[in-house]
């Protein structure tokens, strides 16, 4: 990579060929103040906060979007260029209603922070005595544009990241307005509410109704965390105060999504108003009553005595941690020797010997097959990286027999046994990517060899951690209808139980009501998400870490502690400390 | 008297028509070009005649073309710019209402020149007589054989089509109107890189007044010497003037460029009309600083008015008698500015709609003193600092009618009306 | 093999997206949300970005209009020389209307236009697509019966 080297401030700066005048001077750590500008979104040079003094230049320049050159003299700090900063912020300040004192932004705003640097302590230009609406259509954020900028980051986000394009740009001038669809209230039109636009506003234009004027960044604290919603393992961060959790972020940093999420990793678990369950519960003269752990743990211990193993069955969700999912396969089935162990969701065949792709891989493709999949309601964020990827030219062949949200984008839809048409195509492209889920066929999958080497193959696996449980051999696929006792790790899952004899013991580890728990002989408390440190297998065969961001409700428990809690109860010495499990699971699972 | 030479078939009857271009000369540029001539040489002739932009900004066209890379791997496209819409200019109008077929020539001749072989007239929707007009003409070409498939046999192709713009002053902007030919928006890109690297889907375009390729033609005709000999040294060849606002005669005058303003108003525009006293000349459109009446022998030139602050533009020349309150035409052109900016950039968006502001307080009798500063403070601040060259623009009449009647700004505060007639 | 169409994204069909509009309009009458959802829909591209397009340009009407919408341009030239605010005023005196209404009958909505490159021939205005010069006080009430008279 050919260097550039240029002077800014006097100072001596090296940068890649080909960069921007803004991105050689964040190498230096030279500050340029900006708004528009946003690491992941392409630079459009509009707000004009970012302009500088460029040596040979008639007139100042965009920071964000001017190209450097060899030999270049650029100033950041001169008085034309502070002079222009001010002067920008100035006309910005009087554009619309900016009212600093009871914003939720406030402490937090790219634009008052902007605003102090500068001096900015009065209005000097006449503001505006219209008034602009307020749009809290929305379930989960509201849209203020009384506050909005015009930077265009939501836009850009809804269209360059999410590949969604509900927003854009009304009118022209002064009369701009962000409008979603043909101007529709924003909760009536395409949003997916995957919240990007919030999470990149600068302003309190775009705010989160949940955790509003719950804490400034100083106040609160972010953990780094891995969602637990579905199988795609997107990096967030969890932002907690005071123990409480206000919200989820995406983490711009993460390797699987780079800052981006949906709703279902966003949102839903913040909203979720299903009862927990806090203390361990047993079934005394058929109601379930409140006991402690060292009661509830005996009367497992005492069943899993009692019971033979043939006539156990074990049933585990996949939205639990590796380490959970290994000690479960420790446990039953390798210490206690129970075969009958399934999942509580389906699993995406295997389709190579070694997963050779991952998600990255659609990005570049020109030709994607999703084969047996729904991402657009199972696993969105994949769905925004299909979608990103033909808005660049790449084109979309479903394979479904199923109804397919993505349907609409693609330029072929074919049933299952149609399957070599989308085989021909791909054969004939450059850098073709199967995407594959639980609804691929047996003949299909079998014809899908073709491309063995030629594609990528990526599965979208249902369920959160089903890799993990597939690797670890947890899908026999029982009847548990046959089982007189059941041990069931449901987790956060929801399950009616419909499956579960009626006189069998069940026991159940579970964080919230549902009607299994109310049938269940023995519930044990289980902490949730943001309770529990451990690790989890994306459908790549990443392994993440989770981390606990607040202390677990009750006496509710992390899913692994649990089951270690149980096997030291049976003296059976499975592993206690975090580490030395994770290091166990990590090598059981030995992920492609 | 001076020979016309763009406007020269304008008064024949039918002059729109193939017919009568042929009967007077025409295509015979064309033809001359693809029999004897390389595309160098064309780019060498056209060079040398010193023609400049008639859209505005006056570029060298030769040297546009030349910086559109030779290599025939490369897809390259030519636009007309028929987006006319600087208040007070109506030459490109009257061009292809009355004479397409020497544009359509002249964009031949280019496109030959630089490889193109397809071609883009990009006019206002507005125009819905210049539409009917251009798309006869150009299957009236296609008929003739100077459109299509090996023209005349020469082996090069070009196919010309158009489209309608949709009410956007923005797209008359080169970026702009090729974003607007991709079906999107009418903001105008960064430059660097500029068209003849990067334009229509990517690929080097050469975009064009509709006047300026109405050279093109003439100058294949009777050569890049002839060409240079009219006119000044560094603003060479003939130019069509338009002139509105307080003269008896309105309309378009075809004269040399450097003939002097004082010419152009008393000799063909008859004066001013009801012979009342002019008090201000705009002399290039809505974005050209004014001239005051001790100014008028100043030679109509780029170089001269560049010279004495202000620009040659399109040559619209709008004349303003003593009755004129510069307050209101202030209040005017920003109204204009204020609608047509495209929203893209802070200083443009807001500095318009500011200042459009301070002028409707200050002509309707509720501005203050220090409104008048705000005024003049927005207006210089914003020079330099816009997206695009519209900004400059913009703030051009403030500071202009700032500099020259200051007074009746200052009456308008102190009186709470207009100092003259309206 | 005929190669696999792109459903979205395609540079060919957005390019068409200004003549599309125009079609949809003549086709609607003003570009209702049937008409800007049916182009998005024939090319492939969002309605967000077509909307965004539509409210750009100002030749496209997303409100439904009277028979005959009257631009009149308000241009520095044309207003120069009487037309502009006299001629607009004119007009609303004898329509009964502000500038953005439609007369009652339904026959005429009055608009402002910026310049019409008509300097040379101001005052000036259109009636819908045609163009109308050197408008006096006389010329607009002929204007007007005539138009009126279409519809008797």
């Amino acid at each position: 990579m050919a260097m550039v080297n240029l002077t800014i401030n006097g100072q001596k700066v090296s940068a890649p060929a080909g960069s921007t005048v803004l991105q050689a001077a964040r190498l230096a750590n030279i500050d340029i103040p900006t708004l528009c500008d946003h690491p992941a979104l392409a630079p459009i040079g509009a707000c004009r906060m970012c302009l500088v003094e460029v040596k040979g230049q008639r007139t100042l320049q965009p920071a964000c979007t001017f190209p450097i050159a060899e030999g270049m003299e650029v100033q950041t700090e001169s008085q034309p260029v502070t002079d222009a900063r001010k002067f920008v912020l100035d006309l910005l300040f009087a554009e619309r209603n900016h009212y600093c004192m009871y914003c939720e932004m406030s402490g937090d705003c790219e634009l008052q922070a902007l605003g102090y640097r500068y001096g900015i302590d009065h209005w000097v230009y006449p503001t505006y005595t219209k008034r602009f609406p307020v749009d809290a259509s929305r379930k989960y954020f509201l849209m203020d544009h009384n506050r909005c900028i015009l930077c265009r980051r939501c836009v850009r986000a809804c269209s360059e990241l999410v590949a969604n394009h509900t927003l854009g740009v009304r009118q022209r001038g002064a009369a701009s307005m962000i409008q979603a669809d043909m101007d529709v209230p924003f909760g009536q039109s395409t949003c997916v509410s995957c919240g990007t636009c919030l999470q990149v506003c600068p302003t309190g234009a775009l705010v989160d109704k949940r955790s509003a004027f719950m804490g400034r960044d100083i106040q609160t604290q972010h953990i780094q965390s891995t969602c637990a919603q579905c199988s795609i393992g997107c990096g967030m961060e969890i932002v907690t105060r005071d123990g409480n959790v206000l919200r989820i972020e995406g983490d711009w940093n993460a390797p699987v999504n780079a800052g981006l999420l949906c709703q279902k990793g966003r949102f839903d678990p913040l909203y979720d108003a299903r009862p927990r369950i806090t203390k361990p519960l047993v079934r005394k003269n058929g109601v379930l009553k409140e006991v402690d752990w060292d009661t509830a743990v005996q009367i497992v211990v005492q069943a899993l005595k009692d019971t033979n193993a043939k006539d156990w069955g074990v049933l585990t969700t996949t939205y639990a941690t590796n380490e959970a999912l290994y000690l479960l396969d420790k446990l039953f089935r390798q210490e206690l020797g129970v075969t009958n162990v399934g999942l509580l969701n389906d699993v995406a065949p295997k389709m190579v010997e070694k997963a050779n792709g991952s998600l990255a891989d659609v990005n570049n493709s020109d030709i994607i097959l999703l084969v047996g999949a729904n991402p657009a309601s199972e696993q969105p964020v994949a769905s925004f990286f299909i979608k990103r990827a033909l808005n660049k030219g790449a084109r979309l062949i479903v394979v479904d027999d199923q109804e397919n949200g993505l349907a609409a984008f693609a330029s072929m839809n074919l049933g299952m046994a149609e399957v070599e048409k989308a085989i021909e195509f791909a054969q004939r492209a450059t850098n073709p990517v199967v995407l594959y889920g639980a609804g691929v066929t047996s003949e299909a999958a079998r014809a899908l060899q073709k491309l063995s080497g030629k594609a990528a193959f990526v599965a979208l696996e249902p369920g959160v951690n089903t890799r993990a449980a597939a690797a670890l051999g947890l899908n026999s696929g029982f009847d548990p209808s046959a089982s007189k006792a059941l041990y069931v790790l449901l987790g956060e899952q929801n399950w009616n139980g419909e499956l579960v004899k009626k006189d069998a013991f069940v026991i159940v580890q579970a964080s919230y009501q549902s009607p299994l728990t109310e049938r269940a002989d023995v519930v044990l408390p289980m902490a949730i998400w943001a309770e529990r440190t451990g690790t989890v297998t994306n459908t790549e065969g990443r392994i993440q870490k989770v981390n606990k961001a607040v202390e677990p409700k009750g006496e509710a428990k992390p899913d692994w502690e649990i089951l270690s809690l149980l096997a030291s109860k049976m003296g059976k010495k499975i592993g206690t400390s975090l580490d030395e499990v994770s290091a166990h699971a990590a090598q059981a699972i030995h992920p492609s | 008297m001076f020979e016309k030479v763009l406007t020269r078939n304008f008064s024949l009857p039918r002059s729109e028509s193939i017919d009568t271009y042929l009967a007077n000369g025409g295509y015979q540029a064309l033809q001359k070009v693809l029999r004897e001539y390389t595309p160098e040489q064309v780019i060498e002739m056209v060079t040398a005649s010193g023609l400049r932009g008639r859209g505005g900004a006056g570029f060298p066209a030769g040297r546009k073309w030349a910086f559109i890379p030779k290599d025939p791997q490369i897809e390259k496209y030519v636009c007309v710019n028929t987006d006319e819409g600087e208040p007070g200019t109506f030459k490109d109008r009257e061009l292809v209402e009355k004479d397409p077929h020497q544009v359509i020539e002249g964009v031949i001749i280019a496109s030959y020149a630089v490889g193109a072989h397809r071609a883009f007239v990009y006019i206002r929707g507005e125009f819905f007589l210049g539409v009917k007009r251009w798309i006869k003409a150009i299957d009236d070409a296609y008929a003739k054989g100077f459109l299509g498939k090996n023209i005349l046999g020469s082996g090069f192709s070009l196919d010309l089509s158009v489209h309608r713009g949709a009410g956007a002053y923005i797209c008359g902007e080169e970026t702009a109107l090729i974003e607007s030919l991709e079906g999107k928006r009418g903001q105008p890109r960064k430059k660097p890189p500029y068209p003849a690297s990067v334009g229509l889907w990517g690929k080097p375009t050469l975009v064009h007044n509709v006047e300026t390729l109405a050279n093109v033609p003439h100058i294949i005709n009777r050569g890049a010497e002839w060409y240079a000999s009219i006119g000044t040294p560094k603003s060479t060849g003939p130019k069509i003037f338009c002139v509105s606002g307080h003269v008896k005669n309105r309309g378009i005058f075809e004269l040399p460029l450097g003939v002097p303003l004082r010419e152009i108003l008393y000799e063909y525009a008859g004066g001013m009309a009801f012979d009342k006293k002019l008090k201000a000349v705009i002399p290039g459109g809505a974005s050209t600083p004014m001239l005051t009446p001790d100014q008028l022998d100043i030679p109509m030139a780029f170089e001269t008015l560049e010279a004495a602050g202000t620009m040659l533009g399109t040559g619209a020349i709008i004349v303003m008698n003593e009755d004129t309150c510069m307050v209101d035409v202030a209040r005017r052109l920003m109204r204009f500015f204020a609608h047509e900016s495209c929203g893209h950039c802070t200083p443009c968006r807001t500095g318009t709609t500011r200042m459009l502001a301070l002028l409707e307080d200050l002509e309707h009798g509720r501005g203050k003193a220090e409104d008048i500063e705000r005024l003049e403070e927005i207006a210089s601040k914003m020079r330099g600092l816009t997206f695009c060259p519209m900004g400059d623009a913009a703030a051009n009449p403030i500071l202009s009618s700032l500099k020259l009647f200051r007074d009746e700004y200052e009456y308008h505060v102190k009186y709470k009306r207009c100092a003259v007639a309206a | 093999m005929q190669p696999l169409e792109a459903k979205i994204a395609d540079p060919a069909k957005r390019s068409m997206l200004l003549t599309a509009l125009y079609i949809a309009q003549e086709q609607y009458g003003y570009l209702t949300k049937e008409a800007i959802e049916r182009v998005a829909t024939r090319l492939g591209l969002p309605v967000a970005d077509v909307y965004s397009m539509a409210s750009f340009y100002s030749l496209y009407r997303l409100q439904p209009t009277g028979r005959y919408v009257l631009q009149v341009c308000e241009g520095l030239s044309c207003h120069l020389v009487g037309g502009a605010d006299r001629l607009v005023d004119y007009l609303r005196k004898k329509l009964g209307i502000e500038v953005g209404e439609t007369t009652p009958d339904g026959l005429f909505t009055l608009q402002t236009v910026q310049c019409l490159a008509s300097c040379g021939t101001s005052p000036a205005m259109r009636v819908n697509d045609a163009l109308y010069e050197n408008m006096t006080a006389e010329k607009v009430d002929e204007l007007l019966d005539t138009l009126r008279g279409y519809h008797v």
